[in-house]
């Protein structure tokens, strides 16, 4: 039952309907129930590890609170095993498997399992494992009521690509769930209605393009070709993710629950470190907060913490999928994001370079510089099929002696990056999707009317895409 | 000029960029609480109407299905439609002949006229490639609102199931074809006529927002108006000129079928997809067991509409295709066990083209050629005023 689709948006009015209809109490038990019929949707089977995965860590979450010295120890090492073994064996299994097989020179199946990869683990386990974790270090309370901790996992709206909620932000919002007011529904009706203009609209069509070149490498030579594809493969990524994700706080507002942000217009940052700030923020600040920041608390050795980076963005890679691409793509984030550090400190000590850094007139460039190295450059790594067709890829980028090609981009495509363009650029200076929710009635009409009117006229005919995020 | 205007481009990039001033991003503060909840669904619901009102203006009007693409599966039937409808009536009695791409290759109405004008008779050829008999059903409700304008109406025999036709795959296409014909009363007979619920939203939203059902249609428009809004001008001769088109001159004189053998030889120059398409068209006739399928809901449909009219619902089978007759010679058991003819429709003699189902007769796998237009159409015309003929304007034919 995907966002896009209209068995969804049937399942999500009755559920809201039904939730709205009772008390609180019995809502959230209808919410919780609805959000395992969403997950079962595709696998009856799933629910038995989100089960399993529920009960473990809201038992841990209670023994660590009563436990002390090593035995709390032992309860977080138990609850990183349960949810990273879970995760390993169904995201992994045939990736590692696969790899030995290659290096003991083994037929490649002879090691691998017929395994289905479940919707969403890696969404959810990083939210159990962040409950647990933060229990641990004594952030927050072990929560008493099991309802509450399975309905923090499993509430629909996350539940299978994000954003990645936290038990510090979410449990609370269940304790004292209020009645959401106007604005707070409108704001939520202006989200869901953006991420699916996102979706069908904008991700579905540069999906076409991308798709064009992407399978049929060999067919669209020249580095223009290579430029274009890349860079359509990075806004429908963009367009994708992000409108899942803003669909997904629409439903939470339009039940009365608030997700956290997890994209504000990355494509617009000027460097690495504001790139991780602006792209699948829950996940940045996920792994910033567990990983990165326990790597290189106390340190000052800057050997350490470039290496704290490159753990960090490798683990990022592999956490997105199981295959060597994903891995390289790691490896490239962390490179770049070396690089740009040391261009930082060579700014903190040239008052020169520093002036022309900073100059507001730079700021295009940084833009565009970033843009390329993060989107279109990474976005390669991320579309591939395997190394070498990334590695053809990126030769064919950069390989401007050669023939330019046929740019993927017809008109269509070139008025769908404009129009993203501007939007973004309005977006970040005037944060217009916010405002309409305020904005008096006439206002909110017309821009209502400009949503409903581009979904019903603009998503593409006859085809339909799965959302990207769906296979992490 | 070109580097005109991609500096052009790159300074406006270069202005947004600045004016946008990208910093670290503020998370945006909680939304203001100021209104109660009932509220949050009144602008919603008012630009739901106005949306509703400004599609019924556009779309279900005459504004939007002037400008369709006339060759699209849309604009093809909203034009004939549109023709029929404002077609001055000969005084004659008409026959109209419902069908699909076969019957837009197989029939000639200019040949039927020839042979007919001569006994009082006027044909209006109705088709439309890839309809089926849903969208027949429609444009017969809008170019026949009383069911009283035809001596007869002429269908090729076709499931109503558009997924039994490998190409029909697509349902968007058939919600699109339809759209032009929509009411809003149609909304829950027509989305019920599908059977996943994907497409029965798709159909529905189609009855209400028409516009939903252009989208393909709109982005051509859209990226090209100019010769969109020429070809709007020149609709009505497009669709005259069909009137005199004469048919395909190619045959597939070469093509054989080897009984034995099950092999096929092609003509050479054969392209792959019709070679495809042909050994696709043996192998359904292959799996063809003789048995008539029952005719479905729209076929019932248009007998019923004309049930207590003069009209005669007619129905026929087209030859099947170019190695039939080898494949699997036409048998005698047809459409008369289907139960229309108990519902009051005639039926056709089902060997009337049984030898016309040769390659000589066809340029492709489905699509008979000019040679087979033209015995089809004086085989067609020949038995309809054999039948017609004969019987006062007011006998309802049997």
């Amino acid at each position: 039952m995907l966002f896009d689709t209209f068995e969804y948006w049937i399942f999500f009015a009755l559920v809201a309907t039904v939730f709205y209809s009772l008390p609180f109490r019995l809502g959230k038990l209808t919410l919780l129930g609805a959000s395992y019929v969403f997950y079962m949707w595709w696998d009856v089977r799933f629910v038995a590890l989100i089960l399993t995965s529920t009960l473990i860590d809201f038992a841990l979450g209670l023994l660590l609170e009563r436990a002390a010295g090593r035995r709390r120890k032992v309860l977080l090492i138990i609850s990183l095993v349960v949810n990273l073994g879970i995760l390993g064996f169904f995201k992994y299994y045939n990736f590692f498997a696969t790899s030995l097989a290659d290096l003991l020179r083994i037929p490649d199946n002879s090691l691998v399992l017929q395994i289905v990869l479940p919707v969403g683990i890696s969404f959810y386990t990083f939210a159990s494992l962040s409950y647990t974790i933060d229990v641990y270090w004594g952030k927050i309370r072990a929560v008493r009521n099991l309802i509450d901790y399975a309905f923090f996992i499993a509430f629909f709206p996350h539940l299978v690509a994000g954003p990645i909620i936290r038990a510090k932000g979410f449990l609370p919002q269940i304790q004292n769930w209020t009645r959401p007011s106007a604005a707070v529904i409108q704001t939520g009706l202006v989200l869901a209605l953006v991420g699916l203009i996102k979706k069908v609209v904008f991700a579905d069509r540069f999906a076409i393009i991308s798709d064009g070149y992407f399978n049929d490498i060999a067919g669209h030579p020249g580095w223009l070709a290579a430029w274009s594809a890349a860079t359509a493969f990075a806004m429908q990524l963009f367009f994708d993710f992000s409108g899942y994700t803003d669909i997904a706080r629409g439903c939470a507002k339009l039940l009365g629950f608030e997700f956290p942000l997890n994209f504000a217009r990355p494509y617009l940052a000027t460097n690495v470190v504001q790139f991780w700030s602006r792209w699948h923020i829950t996940l940045a600040a996920w792994v910033r907060d567990y990983l990165f920041l326990p790597m290189v608390r106390g340190t000052r050795s800057k050997m350490r913490i470039y290496g704290a980076i490159a753990v960090t963005m490798v683990l990022v890679g592999v956490w997105h999928g199981a295959s060597w691409n994903f891995v390289v793509w790691g490896a490239y984030m962390a490179v770049i994001t070396i690089v740009y550090r040391l261009l930082q400190q060579f700014a903190g000590g040239n008052a020169g370079f520093a002036r022309v850094v900073d100059c507001r007139f730079a700021t295009p460039l940084k833009v565009l510089m970033t843009f390329a190295c993060f989107a279109v450059i990474g976005a390669v790594i991320f579309r591939t099929a395997s190394l070498h067709d990334a590695i053809t890829v990126v030769r064919s980028m950069f390989a401007w002696s050669g023939a330019a090609g046929e740019s993927v981009f017809d008109i269509e495509a070139i008025t769908l990056l404009s129009i993203s363009f501007v939007l973004a650029v309005l977006e970040e200076r005037l944060q217009i999707c916010e405002k309409i929710a305020i904005a008096p009635a006439y206002l909110q009409v017309a821009a209502f009317v400009v949503l409903f009117a581009t979904l019903e006229l603009f998503p593409l005919a006859g085809s339909q895409t799965p959302f990207l995020y769906f296979q992490f | 000029m070109f580097w005109l205007l991609i500096i052009a481009v790159i300074a406006a990039l270069y202005a947004g960029i600045m004016y946008a001033a990208p910093e670290v991003v503020k998370p945006s503060g909680e939304v203001a609480q100021s209104r109660s909840g009932a509220r949050a669904y009144v602008t919603p619901t008012l630009a739901l109407l106005v949306l509703l009102v400004a599609d019924a203006a556009v779309f279900h009007g005459e504004l939007y299905s002037k400008v369709l693409k006339w060759n699209s599966s849309a604009g093809g039937v909203a034009i004939h439609v549109e023709g029929e409808v404002n077609r001055v009536r000969s005084g004659l009695r008409e026959i109209a002949v419902m069908g699909d791409s076969r019957l837009v290759q197989g029939f000639s109405a200019r040949l039927a006229d020839e042979l007919s004008q001569p006994k009082g008779f006027k044909f209006a050829k109705l088709a439309v490639r890839g309809t089926y008999p849903c969208i027949w059903y429609y444009m017969l409700r809008e170019v026949d609102p009383s069911a009283d304008r035809y001596r007869a109406i002429v269908i090729p025999f076709k499931s109503d199931d558009p997924d039994a036709y490998g190409n029909m795959g697509n349902r968007s296409v058939d919600i699109s074809m339809a759209a032009p014909l929509l009411r809003y009363t149609d909304a829950f007979s027509f989305a019920g006529s599908f059977r996943e619920w994907k497409n029965r939203y798709a159909a529905f939203t189609a009855c209400i927002l028409r516009g939903s059902a252009y989208r393909a249609d709109l982005a051509d428009l859209l990226e090209h108006p100019a010769e969109r809004l020429s070809q709007a001008k020149r609709r009505m001769a497009l669709l005259g000129a069909t009137y005199h088109y004469d048919g395909r001159q190619e045959d597939l004189s070469d093509l054989s079928y080897d009984t034995e053998s099950g092999k096929l030889t092609f003509p050479p120059n054969t392209s792959s997809q019709k070679r495809l398409t042909l050994e696709q068209n043996v192998k359904t006739l292959q799996a063809d067991d003789g048995q008539a399928e029952s005719p479905g809901y729209w076929t019932r449909r248009i007998v019923r509409r004309y049930e207590k009219s003069r009209t005669a619902i007619i129905f026929f089978r087209l030859p099947r295709g170019p190695l039939a007759s080898v494949v699997r010679p036409m048998q005698g058991t047809d459409l008369a066990d289907t139960g229309l003819a108990a519902e009051g429709a005639t039926i056709l003699n089902p060997l009337l083209f049984a030898d016309l189902e040769r390659p000589e007769y066809y340029f492709d796998a489905n699509h008979p050629n000019a040679m087979g237009r033209q015995h089809i159409t004086e085989r067609l015309v020949g038995e309809l005023l054999s039948r017609l003929d004969q019987r006062p304007a007011t006998d309802r034919l049997r």
